[in-house]
């Protein structure tokens, strides 16, 4: 349709042969039925024009005025008021002015009718036309006229077509030839079918879920079927796509299971409909074409199927972290257009808005009286059910959140997800253990924290940073006051309401990047003129293309400058977050450090359950195995005085009674812990943790191991019991206790070894050679191993204490190291012991050489106890120290095997070398490898 | 619990050296000279119990028991600084008040005349601990009290308690250059009770102790008064495991298994180093200890406390070092973790004892395992010292028996010629003729023999050395 009006381009005074017969001339072409005053309908008022159309062989498209008045007051395209020129628009739109112009030019010379003959025309008088210099000079002058059916108006070519149709497919009932229209209710129509509104052509099939023409196949004049057909169905498809959005907007408005991401997305996009509806209303008072309502639907359009795409990916997700993760990693497709992707951003912050609050609170950066329950949590933190067995056994199931990297967004990494995770767990610890600190939720909390929000520009990160820093040094000073006992309330700077609130109102605008946005506004803005601005500026893009944004990276050179989409969540949270962090941390360590002595509870583990503490060692061993000592045991008619003992080793009767262990124990380890702390030694409370020894809950099989006084597992009954105080069990896990307890136990068997062979007869007369080999190689072997195992608890214990000394030191001064947090301590803590279980060879890849020690532990605690049963009788011990010998002899190649293959590992050991170290007090002489005498 | 050590000073020498050694105690646990506790000394973590009791208004007062023929001794330290820490009842001085004028026999017949006495003493102390572990004997084996009167109580010991470790710390007479000529008789006197009825003997030779202090100490003749400084600074460093104890060697039952896998041959040597300002004035020396300077130092026989004469095939049966190290703070590289650490640690242990290995600074029996045994103790926080590291080696040694033959081989001399026996023959153990003497001897010839024995691979071997074994 368009009219190539560019063909006389540079030659202005060539004068086209317009005079040649058209090829549509009615005398050559010899169509009947085609009249000349079907040509002229513009000329003729809007009655005559809907009868001329009437003429035509085709159904009346009747149309009732009265369904567009609304409209029709605003939008009528032809109303005399927009006679003006239609503004020139670049590509597209450019046929559009000469059309209307035609029309117009021909409304102007009322009821003429153009096309009768140039030549009765030329003899007719006309008032002078001053359009033309002819007409100027000449009143007479006749202005050529046009014979291209393009030209002709939209008459000449429904005309044709409808020629043209009836002679390709006469008469065929399935597609019957489409309903002419006039264009401007049509017009009317498919805007309100772009707005989502049912009207008189076009209506909603519920059945179908899809509008449709109400008058099957319309067409509007000038336009062929396919052509219109396809705009109709372009905006029928629109209009669905609008409608399917509303219609989900508002499911998810009534569903009460949507999350708060969909929500808020949900709102956005409402928002956004809602404003492209003013938009379009806006508009359409300067469109009076399909051309221009097609450029007009050409970006909603693109907008609308975006966020149905959107939606349809992130509809069926539950939870708020994999909507906007979704459209994070959405957002960091390049392939987007430059003026979707503000959208994107700005549906992205919207998206994870409630997270970020959700975040906030769970990071102590809100000033709630209390801490939210635990289930508005964001989801990496989840509540899991524990088991925990309690001393007896018995299993209880506590709450513990525990953290789930499955649910962290996708923008934040593992370690940042813990730093969230531990930041929030710290802050209940201190509001449980510490209720009036500055940073739990209950103290005192008057510091205007940043928010939380995304940061589009560098301008905005760096302000953010300075206000983390900022934040964090006022919140130091005020723990520091705290500490010093001095009023937070008072000393705390004032609330810094007044950018707290900015902050939050504005999303991320610089006054540079809006003066930056003005100017490239008007740079590159020409199509449609500018609107005024208002409240959807977010939106203005529709009628400029360029406006206001979150982002402001309409244009690509402004999308350069910022910070990339991938990095900006890191950037805009983890300066607060890591802020938050430092203090939490510092504040918790602070706690479990100073205010709950966690050293000194560390130490009882040491001196108790690591036998570190020689007077209680020395003591219990002696309480345990002594045979000078009183028995506890109960004997009829002898009363028990003083100091009683269950003399293992020299016994026949094991278990003991449980009264007969309370008595050899009592007093053990309370005298033990008072003569450090003379502070504790009047009150007779129970030691820290209830530190007590107790009964180890055993199975079957182990328990008939250790009834056998004379086997290595007698003593395995015993444990010692701790439970940690609140807040250290925070750091003093269960797990950790158990491997203490299988340290305990490891060491209390080298205490009962060292004990036989410490104890072996003295006699100067040797009466069995094999026997005093056996002793002196038994000793030598014990010793070492024991040597070897106290050696590695007291150096591995040492370096970890060295290392919380360094902690400590740097929570005098308020530092912070980099693993300064609980969780730094624990795995501290709990690397420490594994170090030391590795060493004692407790490991599971380590149980064929613990086996094997054990068979000669067993061997030794024999050889003890018949020694001691028959001291004067002869011990044959030749087959016994055959097989002891030989099973040193393995040992000791085992271990130079463990020794040479840590040589060749990474790293290898950190004190000493471990198992070489074993090795080189055993084979200090080279006694086995010279193969043993 | 504690196990209980009951110390025993008999004689001049044992007593001189007993009340430098409490002195030392008294220092070391922040007991001042009345027996009560410092105000300072708040610390804990040692046993102050095993070496003395609370008394009712809680000083502490030494399980010692006192014993001299002669009181001038005794009445020194009755007068002297520490004289209030003592129990008074715990003071024994002879009736006669004239001492053993050097004579074996003389000491050990006046036993019989005192046991009542001493035992009423002995047995008040045991009876006194929760859990007695073993005795302390102090004394020289070469005068008459200590080694007279101190082998009787040996002897006796042995029936009344004898489950009970005897663990002595004798002073051997210097067999070089010797005042007293009837010394070689006093000595192999006792060295019989002391092969017989002890568990454990420390050898501190007098020779080697005047040696040490004139090389170390810059004298030319030292005295008895330094000398014996050096033995106290020996014996409470042996005691610092049972003080202040540990994993390891924290009884006396455990230091006496580690040095001795046979019962026979336990004669122990000891060297000590560094002996500076702290433990004797005038010394003043510059030196660098680390723990392997420390123990290779130990190593040296020049600071062994007993003069032998080791010969090819002399080698060590056992070795246990007790390393003293100060409880400095660490220093830290304020950029990591990583720490310079001042503190001895069990890998300086491990890397000295690879390089004694490597170096074959020692030589250890051929029959059977061996091992530097070590024991890191701390040390006492009361007390200053200007070196970082310590170290005592207590060493079973074969060469011992070189002392042993020298004692022998001057015995020997003296017996040919019948020389000064009139005043033996006099006393009550002699009184059906002089086999005791030969009695001795031939105990400490069979000791000598079982060192020698020791340097053997054969020795305690089931096949070959069956009968030697057994010819004891």
């Amino acid at each position: 349709m368009q009219i190539d009006d560019q063909r006389d381009h540079g030659k202005p005074f060539v004068i086209p042969d317009l005079w040649e017969k058209s090829c549509f001339s009615l005398s050559e072409q010899g169509i009947t039925g085609f009249r000349l005053e079907d040509l002229d309908a513009p000329l003729e008022d809007l009655e005559s024009r809907w009868k001329r159309v009437d003429h035509l062989d085709s159904p009346l498209l009747n149309l009732d005025y009265g369904g567009f008045q609304l409209d029709d007051i605003e939008f009528n395209p032809f109303d005399s008021s927009h006679h003006e020129p239609l503004p020139e628009t670049a590509g597209t739109t450019s046929s559009t002015p000469s059309l209307s112009e035609v029309e117009t030019n021909q409304d102007d010379e009322s009821g003429e009718d153009i096309w009768t003959s140039p030549d009765v025309l030329l003899s007719q008088k006309l008032p002078p036309n001053p359009g033309t210099w002819e007409s100027f000079y000449d009143d007479k002058f006749q202005p050529t006229r046009s014979y291209y059916i393009s030209e002709g108006g939209p008459g000449v070519v429904d005309s044709i077509l409808a020629l043209h149709i009836a002679e390709r497919e006469p008469a065929n009932p399935e597609h019957p030839p489409a309903h002419i229209s006039k264009s401007d209710p049509l017009l009317t129509g498919l805007f309100h079918l772009m707005i989502g509104r049912e009207s008189e052509i076009f209506g909603y099939d519920d059945e179908h879920q899809t509008y449709h023409s109400r008058y099957g196949n319309v067409r509007m004049s000038g336009y062929c079927p396919e052509t219109f057909q396809s705009l109709t169905s372009r905006i029928i498809k629109y209009a669905n796509c609008l409608k399917g959005l509303r219609d989900f907007a508002s499911n998810v408005y009534a569903s009460r299971r949507s999350s708060r991401s969909l929500i808020a997305i949900i709102d956005q996009v409402s928002g956004v409909l809602l404003n492209l509806e003013v938009r379009m209303h806006q508009s359409f008072q300067n469109i009076h074409s399909v051309l221009q309502l097609q450029a007009l639907i050409q970006k909603p359009e693109m907008l609308l199927s975006f966020f149905t795409d959107l939606i349809a990916q992130i509809k069926h997700m539950k939870r708020d972290e994999e909507i906007f993760s979704t459209i994070y990693r959405l957002a960091q497709d390049s392939d987007h257009s430059a003026w979707i992707r503000p959208q994107l951003l700005s549906t992205l912050h919207h998206a994870m808005t409630p997270w970020l609050s959700t975040l906030a609170s769970w990071l102590g950066l809100r000033s709630n009286k209390e801490i939210p329950q635990s289930n508005e949590n964001p989801a990496f933190a989840h509540k899991a059910l524990l088991n925990v067995k309690d001393d007896r056994g018995n299993e209880t199931t506590e709450d513990e959140l525990e953290f789930d990297s499955g649910s962290l967004p996708a923008f934040a990494t593992i370690a940042e997800g813990e730093t969230m995770f531990e930041v929030g767990q710290g802050l209940r610890l201190l509001q449980a253990h510490m209720p009036e600190h500055p940073c739990s939720p209950k103290g005192s909390r008057v510091f205007g924290a940043p928010a939380l929000q995304m940061q589009f520009s560098w301008q905005d990160i760096e302000r953010i940073e300075r206000q983390a820093k900022t934040y964090e040094a006022d919140v130091l000073a005020a723990i520091k006051a705290f500490d010093s006992g001095e009023s937070v309330a008072k000393r705390a700077s004032e609330p810094d309401e007044g950018s707290t609130v900015a902050l939050e109102a504005t999303p991320a605008f610089g006054e540079a990047a809006e003066t930056y946005l003005t100017t490239s506004i008007s740079q590159i803005e020409n199509a449609l003129p500018a609107l005024p601005a208002d409240n959807y500026d977010d939106f203005a893009f529709l009628g400029s293309s360029q406006s206001g944004n979150p982002s402001n990276t309409d244009s690509e050179d402004a999308a350069l400058f910022n910070p990339p989409i991938s990095l900006i969540p890191s950037l805009s949270f983890n300066p607060i977050i890591f802020a938050q962090a430092r203090l939490i941390n510092q504040s918790t360590l602070r706690l479990v450090f100073k205010d709950h002595s966690l050293r000194s509870h560390f130490s009882l583990q040491h001196r108790y359950q690591l036998l570190g503490d020689g007077v209680f060692a020395s003591r219990l061993s002696h309480a345990l195995f002594d045979a000078d000592i009183p028995s506890a045991e109960r004997k009829k008619g002898s009363p028990r005085v003083g100091i009683s003992g269950l003399r293992l080793g020299s016994r026949e009767t094991w278990p003991p009674a449980s009264s007969e262990l309370r008595l050899a124990l009592m007093g053990i380890l309370s005298d033990s812990y008072r003569s450090t702390n003379p502070s504790h030694a009047q009150r007779q409370a129970d030691l820290p943790g209830g530190l007590s020894f107790a009964i180890r809950a055993m199975s079957e099989t182990e328990l008939q191991k250790c009834i056998n006084p004379n086997s290595i597992s007698a003593l395995d009954f015993l444990r010692l019991q701790y439970k940690p105080p609140p807040p250290l069990d925070v750091i003093i896990s269960p797990t950790s206790l158990e491997k203490y307890d299988t340290i305990f136990r490891l060491l209390l068997r080298s205490n009962r070894m060292l004990y036989a062979v410490n104890h072996f007869s003295r006699s100067l007369h040797i009466t069995d050679l094999r026997a005093q080999r056996f002793k002196i190689e038994a000793y030598h072997f014990v010793f070492c191993i024991c040597n070897y195992f106290f050696e590695k608890v007291t150096s591995v214990w040492n370096a970890f204490s060295r290392r919380l000394d360094v902690v400590e030191r740097r929570i005098e001064r308020y530092e912070i190291g980099e693993h300064d947090r609980l969780k730094g301590v624990r795995e501290m803590h709990d690397a420490m012991l594994d170090e030391m279980m590795f060493a004692l060879l407790l490991r599971k890849r380590h149980e064929m050489v613990m086996g094997l020690l054990e068979e000669i532990f067993g061997l030794v605690l024999v050889f003890a106890t018949r020694e001691r049963s028959s001291e004067r009788v002869n011990i044959s011990a030749s087959e016994e120290y055959a097989s002891f010998r030989k099973k040193i002899k393995v040992f000791v190649s085992v271990c130079r095997g463990l020794s040479e293959r840590k040589l060749g590992s990474v790293g290898g050991e950190v004190e000493g070398g471990g198992v070489d170290m074993l090795l080189l007090r055993l084979e200090m002489s080279g006694y086995y490898s010279k193969g043993g005498g | 619990m504690p196990r209980e050590i009951i110390t025993i000073q008999a004689g001049q020498c044992g007593n001189s050296i007993g009340s430098q050694f409490w002195q030392q105690l008294c220092q070391e646990h922040g007991i001042n000279q009345d027996g009560n506790l410092e105000d300072f000394a708040t610390e804990g973590g040692d046993r102050k119990d095993v070496f003395f009791y609370q008394s009712d208004d809680t000083r502490y007062i030494p399980r010692a028991i006192l014993l001299d023929l002669e009181p001038r001794v005794i009445q020194g330290i009755q007068n002297g600084p520490y004289k209030n820490i003592y129990n008074p009842e715990n003071f024994f001085i002879g009736s006669q008040g004239s001492g053993a004028a050097n004579n074996w026999g003389f000491g050990y017949a006046a036993g019989e005349k005192v046991q009542e006495e001493v035992f009423d003493m002995i047995d008040r102390e045991a009876d006194g601990s929760d859990s007695l572990e073993g005795f302390m004997l102090l004394h020289s084996i070469a005068g008459g009290t200590g080694s007279g009167l101190g082998s009787y109580i040996l002897e006796r010991m042995n029936d009344r308690f004898p489950k009970k470790l005897i663990q002595t710390y004798s002073v051997f007479p210097d067999t070089h250059n010797d005042n007293v000529v009837v010394n070689p008789y006093n000595s192999m006197l006792s060295m019989r009770r002391l092969a017989q009825n002890a568990d454990s003997v420390v050898v501190l030779d007098n020779g080697a102790l005047s040696r040490i202090a004139a090389d170390r100490l810059h004298v030319q003749e030292p005295s008895f008064q330094q000398t014996n400084q050096l033995v106290s600074t020996v014996m409470s460093a042996s005691t610092t495991t049972l003080r202040y104890p540990g994993y390891m060697h924290n009884d006396l039952v455990g230091i006496v298994a580690a040095l001795i896998p046979t019962p026979r041959c336990h004669f122990l040597m000891t060297s000590y180093t560094p002996f500076t300002s702290d433990n004797v004035e005038q010394a003043k020396t510059v030196r660098k200890t680390t723990v392997l300077d420390v123990m290779r130092r130990l190593l040296q026989p020049k600071n062994r406390m007993v003069s032998t004469t080791p010969s090819k095939n002399s080698c060590y049966i056992s070795i246990l070092n007790i390393i003293q190290g100060e409880a400095d703070p660490t220093e830290v590289i304020a950029s990591s973790l990583s720490l310079v650490d001042r503190k001895i640690n069990v890998s300086q242990v491990h890397k000295s004892l690879l390089r004694i290995r490597e170096r074959r600074l020692a030589t250890f029996i051929p029959w059977g395992p061996a091992s530097i045994q070590v024991a890191l103790t701390k040390k006492s926080p009361y007390l200053s010292n200007t070196y970082r590291v310590s170290g005592l080696m207590l060493a079973n040694h074969t060469s011992v028996a070189t002392l042993f033959r020298r004692i022998v081989v001057q015995y020997d001399k003296l017996r040919k010629r019948n020389a000064f026996l009139e005043g033996y023959k006099k006393e009550a153990p002699f009184a059906n003729g002089l086999q005791e003497f030969d009695e001795a001897r031939a105990v400490v010839m069979d000791l000598i023999n079982e060192y020698e024995e020791a340097e053997t691979e054969a020795y305690l071997d089931p096949e070959k050395g069956k009968d030697k074994a057994e010819g004891t």
